[in-house]
């Protein structure tokens, strides 16, 4: 079958990219079901999937309590506990119920905060990783997945343990015909994530999977961070203290993407390479033949913010930016 | 609808706490202060006072200006928070583009945002132009003139007052200088504008500082000082009210209510546009907080109250029946000045120091509006870009991150419609009239926006920042049912006053009617060519299912 354009329909891949849920279930779940919706074959998610902050929801003798987005919120009943319970997800964070006494250990200092975050991380993403090889058996899609710079290292594990669900990071795997390299790796940042590298170390890094490509121009680069200076990695510059740096009273916006990807892309031209980790630098553009990608991210308000893109065999056919 | 999940009346402030770890965080460029700042500036606060208020004092004699001004709240919070609460449900870019066309229909959408870009860009011709040329450059000359004894500057200021060859070709290239200053970049952009801003409020403020320490007769006084030499006589400052009161003005009418609600209808062309943070929505802090709408809310009533105290204090300060005198034409003809603030204060103080200091101050703000419905018109066709309704080359950055063909199609825009204001529109008031009522349509569409979403995009209306009703209806919803009530209201103010120009009013809904159906038609002629390169338009307003 042919397009109006000429073009082989058959050998087009079309697939759906997004990158930086935090915690979302809101976002994962239309992620997942992107795949009916866009009519794509494949599913590419591109890492930090993680919540970046815990709700404690106080179990009290009548009713449950929390402080959530600057308000003190009460549920009485199993149905409002649930709503509340929602509401937290909704926002990318962590519902987590337990007693007065139970939360104070952990405000006290008395226990680590760190061990709470991996239990419920690996609580919230079993869950998740069960839905998507459920959906993905449904809809005979690939799904394929990645960690992001933000996320603790205890969720290469659970990903690893999905049925259907294809975990990417540091390998090269088959999407569509095409060969795709993944890497959840950063360049160093302001928060001391979980997983930043120097830029000499990401680029051997990149280098090394780069060197096992069979075809690297007809290759897709699936890199959590963007290439440095390319439009899709504008971000407001911050001091030392994490404080936005202003000049003339208005912030100053810099470029915050890893030189050592743009390097690699400069030096493999790939077809496409998909990009997440700043949210606010939302766009398409070219490196050279390279297609690059940055869907953004605004999953606080449960909308995913992803790109549909359609790949003939040796380029780009299509870039579409869409909100889910 | 139900909420289940409420705040308690009488929160413990011992409820158990955030636990937060590392991640990289994402900052917003506009913090709070700044947004409230960006939405205050859309009320324009120097030209307000040096052209909007006072006009209406003579066009509607017993109009009292701070009813006016009261009546003007209800319609700013009204627009606040319809475009603020459906912005936090939606924070990204793009304004009343994203929010209609997400919530009801992309044609409408685009529809409605080809109104206010075509509004807005009336509003670079009419305030980067006309407003900057007659009222700041040549009042400034002429003042400059006045106070120094500078024949030369006098004959200037009458040649740019009535010569349209030199309107045309200083307003364009204040134009084209606020283009190629935004194309510096947004960096230089922001520190330019506040910059600017900050100067020309200063000048705005030292103006009320010494009319609030001035007593009419002082400032009579002064003025008749002044003009003594210019006129020959003595007693100017009387003899402008008496002049005015034989021309058939009335400069101390009694209370007319009937003529204080078309003052409305000139204070919404300053007060009502608080919302303009919508256009920038992706770059707010706490975008998608019920603060998005709160501090829209804020800087509208920060801008009707500072202008109902500056007036209040020039009218103790000058007289408000010498006022509408003076604006009805009671100046004696030898000093031949438009009594804006600047110029009345450079008379009283006669100075030529003070006199330059003030005409500058106030030739800074026109090009801070220009800039700022620049960066505006630019962030709707970028999100017009992001959907593929434009060229992506549309939304191509320089190195220093400015939307250089964006603003570049912008000031072109804005130039094809500054040759209409100069050469061929009837007056000033018809050009406001008409760059108003363009920006109603898509102001009313965000009104129904806000009231259609919580049926037609109910997942989108729960991620609002409230979902609060007020006697079973949703607030959101209400604020919206405001907005469409608000610009009806202004609507029929505009064309039942003869003031506006507005007599036929077949023109208008002509030039209305045609930027929307060129708006529905650019939408499907966009989506059948995307949909020959195999780009399906319609999912980029597609909403995918949650469960």
């Amino acid at each position: 079958m042919r397009s109006r354009s000429g073009r082989t329909e058959r050998d087009v891949l079309r697939l759906y990219y997004a990158s930086d849920v935090h915690g979302s279930e809101r976002c994962w779940r239309k992620f997942l079901n992107a795949a009916a919706a866009y009519d794509v074959t494949a599913l590419v998610m591109g890492g930090d999937l993680t919540g970046k902050a815990i709700v404690p929801v106080e179990r009290r003798e009548h009713d449950h309590v929390a402080r959530f987005l600057g308000d003190a919120r009460v549920a009485t009943d199993a149905a409002e506990l649930e709503e509340l319970l929602d509401a937290i997800r909704f926002n990318g964070m962590y519902p987590w119920v337990a007693d007065g006494e139970d939360i104070q250990r952990y405000a006290s200092g008395e226990r680590d905060t760190d061990d709470l975050f991996e239990e419920i991380i690996v609580r919230e993403l079993a869950r998740w990783v069960e839905l998507a090889d459920e959906r993905g058996a449904a809809a005979d899609t690939g799904v394929f997945v990645m960690a992001g710079n933000d996320d603790p290292w205890v969720v290469d594990d659970v990903l690893k343990s999905a049925e259907r669900t294809v975990f990417c990071d540091a390998r090269i795997v088959e999407v569509g015909g095409h060969e795709m390299l993944s890497c959840s790796y950063a360049n160093p940042t302001p928060w001391s994530s979980p997983r930043e590298l120097s830029e000499d170390a990401l680029y051997d890094r990149i280098s090394a999977l780069a060197q096992q490509l069979s075809s690297p121009s007809t290759a897709i680069f699936n890199l959590h961070v963007p290439p440095h200076g390319s439009g899709l990695d504008s971000a407001t510059q911050i001091d030392d203290e994490l404080r936005p740096v202003t000049s003339g009273g208005a912030p100053v916006t810099v470029p915050v993407g890893s030189t050592a990807v743009r390097e690699l892309i400069e030096e493999y031209q790939p077809l496409l390479t998909l990009h997440g980790h700043v949210h606010e630098s939302r766009g398409v553009g070219t490196i050279g033949r390279t297609a690059i990608v940055n869907p953004g991210s605004e999953y606080g308000n449960g909308t995913i913010h992803g790109a549909i893109v359609a790949i003939a065999p040796d380029r780009v056919v299509t870039r579409q930016l869409v909100v889910g | 609808m139900s909420a289940p999940v409420r705040t308690p009346p009488a929160a413990t402030g011992t409820e158990p706490k955030l636990f937060t770890r590392n991640a990289t965080g994402l900052v917003r460029d506009l913090s709070g202060k700044q947004q409230i700042v960006w939405n205050w500036i859309a009320g324009a606060p120097p030209l307000g006072l040096a052209f909007g208020v006072f006009v209406g004092l003579t066009a509607f004699p017993g109009g009292n200006v701070y009813l006016g001004l009261l009546l003007t709240v209800p319609m700013a919070l009204a627009f606040c928070y319809a475009f603020g609460l459906l912005t936090s449900a939606m924070p990204r870019s793009g304004g009343d583009y994203t929010l209609v066309s997400r919530t009801i229909h992309p044609a409408i959408g685009l529809a409605g945002s080809f109104c206010m870009v075509l509004a807005q860009a009336l509003g670079i011709a009419l305030i980067g132009g006309l407003l900057f040329v007659s009222l700041g450059v040549s009042s400034s000359l002429a003042t400059l003139g006045l106070v120094s004894g500078n024949a030369t500057l006098l004959e200037w200021s009458a040649t740019v007052a009535t010569s349209k060859g030199w309107q045309f070709a200083i307003g364009a290239a204040v134009m084209i200088l606020g283009g190629g200053l935004v194309a510096l970049g947004w960096r230089a952009t922001k520190r330019l504008m506040f910059g600017l801003l900050a100067f020309s409020l200063f000048g705005l403020l030292v103006s009320v500082v010494v009319a609030l320490f001035t007593s009419r007769s002082e400032f009579a006084s002064a003025f008749d000082e002044f003009a003594a030499p210019l006129t020959g006589a003595g007693g100017a400052y009387e003899q402008t009210i008496t002049t005015a009161t034989e021309a058939g003005i009335d400069p101390s009418p009694g209370f007319s209510f009937a003529n204080s609600l078309p003052l409305v209808a000139i204070f919404s062309s300053f007060g009502i546009y608080a919302y303009i943070t919508s256009y920038v929505g992706g770059e707010l802090r706490d975008g998608s907080s019920i603060k998005t709408a709160h501090r829209m809310a804020a800087a509208a009533l920060i801008g009707i109250g500072s202008m109902a105290l500056f007036i209040a204090i020039f009218f103790r300060s000058w007289g408000s029946d010498f006022i509408t005198a003076a604006y009805g034409g009671g100046l004696p003809a030898e000093l031949g000045i438009t009594p804006t603030y600047f110029v009345l204060t450079s008379i009283q103080l006669d100075s030529t120091v003070f006199a330059a200091f003030q005409a500058v101050a106030f030739l800074a703000f026109p090009p801070v509006l220009v800039a700022y419905l620049l960066v505006m018109i630019s962030r709707i066709m970028f999100a017009w870009s992001f959907d593929g309704l434009l060229p992506a080359k549309i939304a191509t950055v320089s190195r220093h991150n400015a939307p250089v063909v964006a603003i570049a199609i912008a000031t072109g825009i804005a130039l094809l419609f500054y040759v209409w204001v100069v050469f061929a529109a009837d007056n000033i008031g018809q050009v406001i009239a008409i760059t108003t009522m363009m920006q109603l349509i898509p102001m009313a569409l965000v009104g129904l926006a806000a009231v259609l979403i919580p049926r037609l995009r109910p997942q989108l209306y729960r991620a609002a920042a409230t979902t609060r009703t007020v006697a079973g209806i949703p607030v959101l919803v209400l604020a919206g049912l405001a907005s469409i009530v608000s610009a009806a209201i202004l609507y029929f103010l505009y064309f039942d006053e003869e003031y506006f120009g507005l007599g036929d009013p077949s023109a208008f809904f002509a030039l209305a009617v045609g930027t929307v159906a060129a708006g529905v038609i650019w939408y499907l002629a966009a989506k059948a060519i995307r949909r020959r390169e195999g780009v399906d338009l319609d999912l980029v307003y597609k909403e995918l299912p949650a469960e």
